[in-house]
C-alpha cells in the first residue's frame, strides 16, 4: 500500500526531480558508488514545502551522535526529501525536518517554522518518513535507550506508549513508515495526531502547535504516560467542537486526490479516552442526557476548573459537539430525528403516533402552552413522500415547499396524516410562550432539533437550524417560523444559545421547511 | 562624531560581507554532504568524552523546538572540523541540552536558531534569530548562548586568526565587549550569563537586551537607524513607516522583525570582529532604543510564568549604557541634577539652560537628558517654575 502510494507520488513529480538530480549530478561524479545510500521518504506535519531542509546526524547505539552529518532540501510540496548517494555506514541516526508545512487543516502554508525529530534505524531500509507520531515518540525513545533498553525495544515500547497516551491501540507498524497521504488503519492514525494537534490553533501561527508537540514529547518522554489532562481535556473539548476538524478530509482528498483512511474514529476514541466527559455508566446516561445542559455542564466544568488560559476561546455555540452516553458508550450527539437516535428519552415522556398512510412511526410529545393548556405535538419531522431515509441534501432531513407542506392551501391537515394539522400561527406563539424564553426553551429541548446541517464550514457556520412552516390560516400566503437570516433570505437557524424564540414571517412558496404536525383537538 | 573617521572607510565592506555569508546560507536543491570525510572512525585524542552541554539560548528566551548546533573545531586555529552535534530547546524559557558529545578540540563553536519571545512587549509574536557562542567545553558543563556571545564570537575568530590563543583572545574579546557598552569589567565570561538570573552581569546583559528588542527598523526608521541604514546597508532605501529592501538581483524582500533583529545583531557582531568596538552610528542606534527606557520601569517579561523582576536592576545598566553613549559617563553624586541638551549620542553634549535653550522649548518645557538619583533619566524641564515636570515622575509599569 505504502508502495503504491509512494510510486504514484513520484511519477506526479518526476518532471521536476529530473531536473534537481541533473543539478547535482556533476558534484556526485567523483564518489566511488560504494557504501553510498539512497535514503529517502516523507517529511509530514501536513507536508513541509519544497526547500525545508531534512538532515541526519549519524548516533551510535548508545544514541551518542557521532558528529556526521547530511542534509538536503525537500523536493516539492509533498514533503517529499531524498538524501542521494551518501556514505553513511551507520545504522542510527537522529533524522530531523525543519520548515513550513501546508497545514491539514486550513490548506495555508504555516507562517512559522517547526521542527520534526526522528529517530531510525537504516539497517534494512532506506525509506524512513518524519513526522508527527516519530516526534512525539522521540524523546521517550532518547530516555528508554539511556536507561539501558536496546534501541529496538526502545522503540517498540516508546511507540505503544504513544498510541495508548492517545487511545488509538496498539499497531504493528512502525511510526516512520506511516504516511499521512496512505490509505491504511495505521495513516488514518498518524492524520488524526496530526488533526488533533493541528485543532483551533492559529490559522498560520504554530506557536501552539509546537507547544502541544514539546508537552506531549517531553512529558511521555520521562515515565512513558502524558500526564498533562488539562491539555488533553481541551483537545478532546476541541475534537467535539471542530466536528474533528472535518476540513481535513475535504482537503486531503482533493489534494492527494484519493481515499483519505477513516481518521475520525481515532479523534472521537481519543476524544472519549479523556475523562473530561466522565464514565459512561448507567448513572450517566440520565445525568448528561439534555443536549443543552450538557452542553453548559461542559462549559461550566471547562472554565471553572480546568484549563482557564483557554476560557476566551471557549463559547457555548452551536458549534459546539457534545457527546451523550449512551448504551454505555459516547456518542457523538446531534439532536435526534430518528427514534433511534440518541436523544432525551428517559426524561422527557414521549407518545408515539403511526401514520396510517406509509405505517412510518413518529414520537410525540406534550408541549404546555403560555396559558397552561397543552397540545400533542410530533417531536420529529414529518417524512410522508419521502422514500425511507431519503432527507434533503443540506438540512440532512425531509423538507418541503409551501404546496406540498399545506397542500396548497387547500386544508389545514397539509401533508399531515388523519387527525393531525399544519400548526397555525396561534399554535405556534403558544408553545414559543410569548417570550417566556425558560418555559420556550423546555418546549425546544422535548421537540428535538429541527434540521441538521452537518457540513461543516470555516467557523460558526450553522450546524442546526430550525425552519419549520406554520399556517398563517390566510389561505393566501406562506408562514414559516425560524430566524431569518441576514446572509440568506429564508434560511432560518434555531440556535440553542441564543435568547430568541424563531419568530414567523411570510415565506417565499418556493422555501424549503421541515413539516410537524399537531394533534387535532 | 567619536568613531566617524574611520567607520565610513571600513563599514560597507563589513556589511557587504555579512549580505554574502547570508546569502551563503540558503540551501540550495541538492543532497549535500558535510562529514568528517573518515576521520569518524580515526582513534584521535578526545579532549572532550560522552559529554552532555546545557545551557540557555537568550535574545529573549528561544522556544522550545528550536534547534542548538555544536561544532568541532580543530583546535588552536579555531576552524570547523564539520563534526557537528544537535540539541533541541527543550521549553520556552531556552533551555537546552545536548547529549553525548565527544570532541578532539576543547574549542566549540555554538549556533542557537529559533523564535524567541521579546522582553519588553506585550506582544505575542516572535520573531526568529539566529545567535552564536564560541566556548571552552572541556572545563564547562554549561554554555549559554545570548547577544553577548555573539557579539564576542567573531572577534574571538578574529582575534585567533592573528596569532592569539584561544583563552587570550577570549579574554581580550569579553573585555572589550563590555568596555563598548559602558560596563567596565562586568561582563566577564558571556556565555555564563542568563537573563533570568540575577547577577550584575546578567542584569547587564538583560539591559542589553531590552535596548536591542527596542529596534526594529521594520516597524518605523528614526534618524539614528536611518544613518546606521545608509551607512551599513546602501543597497536599502530609507523610509519611514514602511520600506522597502531589494536583494542583489533588485526583487524586493519583506523586511521583518526577524530580519531586522538579525542584521542588527549581526552588524554589531561583523564590526565588533574587526574593530573590537563599536562605532559612532551603532552606538546611536543603541542609545536612541535606550533612552526612550530612561526614567520608566519597564516590564520585563521572564519565565513562562511571568515573574517580574523585583529589583530593576537592570535599569541601572540601561542608564549607564546611555551616560557612556552620550560621553557623560554614570550619573554619580557629583553630577546629580546636571541636566543635559537630549540629541543624538554621537553629538557633543552642551549643559542644558533655559536661557541658551529658548528656541528649543515648547510652552516653557524642555526635553533634558538628566542626572537623578542615581539615574539618567528622560526629563521635561520647566523654565518657569525652574523645576522638573512631576507628572512625569509616576512610573509607567506594563500589567
Amino acid at each position: 500500500m505504502l508502495k503504491n502510494n509512494l510510486n504514484s507520488k513520484l511519477c506526479l513529480l518526476l518532471g521536476l526531480m529530473g531536473i534537481v538530480l541533473s543539478a547535482c549530478s556533476e558534484s556526485d561524479l567523483g564518489s566511488s558508488g560504494k557504501n553510498e545510500r539512497n535514503i529517502s521518504g516523507f517529511s509530514q506535519k501536513g507536508p513541509f514545502v519544497k526547500g525545508s531542509k531534512v538532515s541526519l546526524y549519524e548516533m551510535d547505539e548508545s544514541l551518542n551522535q557521532t558528529g556526521v552529518y547530511y542534509y538536503t532540501a525537500i523536493d516539492n510540496n509533498m514533503g517529499e526529501y531524498h538524501l542521494e548517494k551518501i556514505p553513511f555506514t551507520g545504522r542510527y541516526a537522529w533524522m530531523q525536518v525543519d520548515g513550513r508545512f501546508i497545514s491539514e487543516l486550513t490548506n495555508f502554508e504555516s507562517a512559522d517554522r517547526i521542527t520534526l525529530n526522528s529517530l531510525v534505524d537504516l539497517e534494512n531500509r532506506n525509506s524512513t518518513n518524519i513526522n508527527l507520531l516519530g516526534h512525539l515518540a522521540f524523546e521517550r525513545e532518547k530516555h528508554l535507550v539511556r536507561n539501558g533498553l536496546s534501541i529496538g525495544d526502545a522503540k517498540k515500547q516508546a511507540e505503544s506508549e504513544v498510541l495508548n497516551a492517545l487511545a488509538f491501540g496498539i499497531d504493528s507498524t512502525q511510526f516512520d513508515q506511516m504516511d499521512i497521504f496512505g490509505e491504511t488503519d495505521a495513516d488514518a492514525k498518524l492524520l488524526a495526531v496530526s488533526v488533533l494537534f493541528l485543532l483551533q490553533s492559529d490559522v498560520s501561527g504554530m506557536f501552539d502547535v509546537v507547544d502541544r508537540m514539546a508537552d506531549f514529547s517531553f512529558d511521555i518522554g520521562e515515565d512513558g504516560v502524558w500526564n498533562n489532562d488539562s491539555l488533553k481535556t481541551y483537545l478532546a473539548a476541541l475534537v467535539s467542537a471542530s466536528n474533528y476538524g472535518s476540513a481535513s478530509r475535504t482537503f486531503f482528498e482533493s489534494y492527494k486526490g484519493g481515499k483519505v483512511p477513516p481518521y475520525e474514529k481515532y479523534l472521537d476514541k481519543f476524544a472519549r479516552s479523556v475523562p473530561f466527559y466522565g464514565n459512561c455508566s448507567e448513572e450517566n446516561s440520565i445525568k448528561m442526557d439534555v443536549v443543552c445542559t450538557m452542553v453548559d455542564t461542559i462549559r461550566t466544568i471547562h472554565i471553572s476548573s480546568m484549563i482557564p488560559e483557554y476560557e476566551k476561546q471557549w463559547e457555548c455555540d452551536d458549534s459546539m459537539r457534545p457527546f451523550i452516553c449512551k448504551d454505555s458508550i459516547w456518542v457523538k450527539y446531534e439532536g435526534f430525528l430518528h427514534l433511534a437516535d440518541a436523544s432525551s428519552e428517559s426524561n422527557i415522556a414521549y407518545g408515539e403516533m403511526t401514520d396510517r398512510r406509509d405505517g412510518r412511526k413518529y414520537k410525540t410529545v406534550e408541549l404546555e402552552n403560555s396559558d397552561g393548556t397543552k397540545e400533542t405535538w410530533m417531536a420529529e419531522n414529518l417524512s410522508y413522500g419521502y422514500e425511507e431515509g431519503e432527507v434533503d441534501t443540506y438540512n440532512h432531513t425531509p423538507m418541503y415547499v409551501w404546496g406540498e407542506a399545506a397542500d396548497g392551501h387547500r386544508s389545514a391537515q397539509g401533508a399531515c396524516p388523519e387527525g393531525w394539522h399544519i400548526p397555525s400561527v396561534e399554535e405556534w406563539n403558544g408553545v414559543s410562550s410569548d417570550g417566556d424564553i425558560g418555559r420556550f426553551a423546555e418546549n425546544m429541548d422535548k421537540l428535538g432539533r429541527i434540521c441538521l446541517a452537518r457540513e461543516y464550514y470555516a467557523y460558526h457556520e450553522t450546524k442546526s437550524c430550525f425552519q419549520l412552516w406554520v399556517n398563517d390560516l390566510s389561505g393566501t400566503k406562506a408562514a414559516m417560523v425560524g430566524y431569518q437570516n441576514s446572509y440568506k433570505q429564508g434560511m432560518v437557524r434555531y440556535d440553542y444559545a441564543s435568547d430568541l424564540p424563531p419568530k414567523v414571517f411570510d415565506a417565499d412558496l418556493t422555501s424549503l421547511a421541515a413539516v410537524r404536525c399537531v394533534k387535532d383537538h | 562624531m567619536m568613531f566617524r573617521g574611520w567607520r565610513n572607510t571600513q563599514s560597507k565592506s563589513v556589511a557587504m560581507g555579512v549580505a554574502l555569508l547570508l546569502a551563503a546560507m540558503q540551501f540550495s536543491g541538492c543532497s549535500e554532504r558535510e562529514s568528517a570525510g573518515g576521520t569518524s572512525t580515526d582513534a584521535g585524542i578526545y579532549a572532550v568524552t560522552n559529554k552532555t552541554i546545557a545551557g540557555v539560548s537568550q535574545k529573549g528566551p528561544m522556544r522550545t523546538g528550536s534547534t542548538v548546533v555544536l561544532e568541532e573545531t580543530d583546535g588552536p586555529n579555531l576552524v570547523s572540523t564539520d563534526r557537528i552535534f544537535v540539541g533541541t530547546v527543550r521549553n520556552n524559557d531556552g533551555e537546552f541540552r545536548i547529549d553525548g558529545v565527544s570532541l578532539r578540540s576543547p574549542y566549540a563553536l555554538l549556533s542557537a536558531e529559533g523564535y524567541y519571545k521579546h522582553d519588553v512587549d506585550e506582544n505575542d509574536d516572535f520573531p526568529r534569530v539566529k545567535l552564536n557562542a564560541i566556548s571552552n567545553v572541556e572545563k564547562r558543563d554549561e554554555v549559554n548562548i545570548n547577544i553577548l556571545t555573539h557579539f564576542t564570537y567573531g572577534r574571538i575568530l578574529a582575534l585567533a586568526k592573528k596569532g592569539l590563543d584561544f583563552e587570550t583572545a577570549k579574554k581580550q574579546a569579553d573585555r572589550e565587549i563590555a568596555n563598548a557598552f559602558g560596563f567596565g569589567e562586568l561582563l566577564v565570561n558571556p556565555e555564563e550569563l542568563n537573563i533570568f538570573s540575577g547577577s550584575n552581569g546578567d542584569n547587564g546583559l538583560l539591559a542589553l537586551s531590552v535596548i536591542v528588542d527596542n529596534v526594529n527598523i521594520s516597524l518605523l526608521g528614526n534618524l539614528a537607524q536611518h544613518a546606521w541604514l545608509t551607512e551599513y546597508h546602501p543597497e536599502f532605501q530609507y523610509c519611514r513607516g514602511g520600506c522597502h529592501f531589494y536583494d542583489e538581483k533588485g526583487n524586493e524582500v519583506s523586511f521583518d522583525e526577524s530580519t531586522s533583529m538579525q542584521m542588527l545583531l549581526d552588524d554589531i557582531a561583523s564590526e565588533f570582529a574587526e574593530y573590537g568596538k563599536m562605532s559612532g552610528p551603532m552606538i546611536d542606534v543603541l542609545a536612541y532604543s535606550a533612552v526612550s527606557f530612561l526614567g520608566n520601569h519597564v516590564h520585563v517579561s521572564m519565565k513562562d510564568s511571568v515573574v517580574d523582576r523585583e529589583e530593576k536592576e537592570y535599569e541601572k545598566y540601561i542608564s549607564s549604557f546611555v551616560g557612556y553613549a552620550y560621553g557623560l559617563g554614570d550619573c554619580d553624586a557629583e553630577k546629580d541634577g546636571v541636566m543635559y541638551e537630549l540629541g543624538r549620542a554621537s553629538e557633543s553634549h552642551k549643559i542644558f539652560s533655559c536661557e541658551t535653550n529658548q528656541d528649543s522649548m515648547d510652552f516653557g518645557y524642555a526635553e533634558v537628558l538628566a542626572c537623578k538619583n542615581g539615574y539618567w533619566m528622560v526629563k521635561s524641564f520647566r523654565c518657569d517654575t525652574n523645576d522638573f515636570w512631576e507628572s512625569d515622575e509616576v512610573d509607567y509599569v506594563e500589567e
